[in-house]
């Protein structure tokens, strides 16, 4: 937990966390694990049901009645909500690399290591929001497309015959996939096929939203996929391809000392 | 960042956070508007499940492993 404070704190995001816990277990709390931000205390819940985050799943009459929904919201210099995330179970969390990046557009720390793809339509680099994820965690594959001068890539929706770029990561026991983001698509008058099409030209990016597994490890994965995308420039409209790769990715084991 | 389905959220983006104020960790009463006012760009506030519970957990499985030692 300091260690995602610190992280936001170093990229210029003021940390505030709240829980129903008394002071002095926070205190003690912080005390443990050296965490210098500040940790608010919600003993009665008073803020957490004013928000309409209240856990109503847990009974009234039950000893964690009071819990909010885990959750962040990112706020502005003057108060008002720019982001936010919540989520029904605290196995479940957006890693603050995530955050970072998706709300900020800040690489807090390094990425996975890249894969690189290369043909004569254009170049891909492809990589993981962290090189690590714990279970029930949240990371992203990002691929970094840069189409070479002239070349363009089709988007979505097409008629049939031809063959969109898009983006597959490889599901298993380790990882599952939540969605996939696409830039929109421009439409394109491709003179050649007498046609307009939405396409790409340029720069795009895309983002596949994964999710670690349920069960607790330690250990590296592989994880693979493919890029497909069909080409065209103005003279020629090129095969489809199929590019695969893999990237690597480190499994940690729930820390719970460190409650990350 | 992602809202799961039908999970209570509070208020949106493009609302104002109500303003509140909590006693700390050190017992001190924290206005969370005061508190942004001394900083410099975004803030982040993060709802957390009962700590003692994270501590119990935490404790559970050492207990669990030197079970199994």
């Amino acid at each position: 937990m300091q260690q995602n404070l610190s992280t936001l704190e170093k990229s210029g995001i003021a940390p505030f966390a709240i829980s129903p816990d008394p002071p002095e277990l926070l205190a003690a709390f912080a005390r443990k694990y050296d965490i210098t931000s500040p940790l608010l205390s919600d003993a009665d819940s008073a803020v957490i049901r004013e928000y309409g985050i209240l856990n109503e799943d847990v009974a009234s009459d039950h000893a964690h009645y009071g819990i909010p929904r885990p959750g962040t919201y990112l706020v502005d210099e003057k108060g008002r909500i720019f982001d936010k995330s919540f989520f029904v179970s605290h196995r479940e969390r957006e890693s603050i690399n995530n955050m970072l990046q998706e709300s900020f557009q800040v690489q807090a720390g390094e990425h996975g290591a890249e894969a690189v793809l290369e043909t004569p339509e254009l170049k891909a680099r492809l990589y993981f929001s962290s090189p690590t994820i714990r279970r029930e965690q949240r990371v992203i594959v990002t691929a970094q497309i840069e189409l070479n001068e002239g070349m363009h890539v089709y988007g979505q929706p097409l008629p049939a015959g031809y063959v969109p770029v898009s983006l597959e990561v490889e599901e298993s026991e380790d990882l599952a996939l939540v969605e996939i983001v696409y830039p929109p698509a421009q439409p394109l008058h491709f003179a050649l096929l007498y046609e307009t099409l939405p396409a790409y030209s340029g720069e795009l990016t895309l983002k596949v939203h994964c999710l670690g597994g349920s069960e607790d490890k330690e250990g590296d994965i592989a994880v693979r996929g493919t890029l497909h995308y069909q080409a065209c420039d103005e003279k020629e409209c090129y095969l489809p391809q199929t590019l695969s790769f893999e990237l690597p990715l480190h499994f940690l084991s729930h820390d719970w000392e460190g409650l990350d | 960042m992602k809202v799961e389905e039908g999970v209570e959220s509070g208020p949106g983006i493009g609302e104002v956070l109500p303003d509140f104020t909590l006693p700390d960790q050190c017992g001190k009463a924290v206005n969370f508007k005061a508190a942004r006012a001394g900083k410099k760009g975004p803030s982040a506030l993060l709802s957390q499940r009962l700590l003692v519970r994270l501590l119990q957990d935490a404790a559970g499985r050492g207990a669990a492993k030197s079970v199994h030692a």
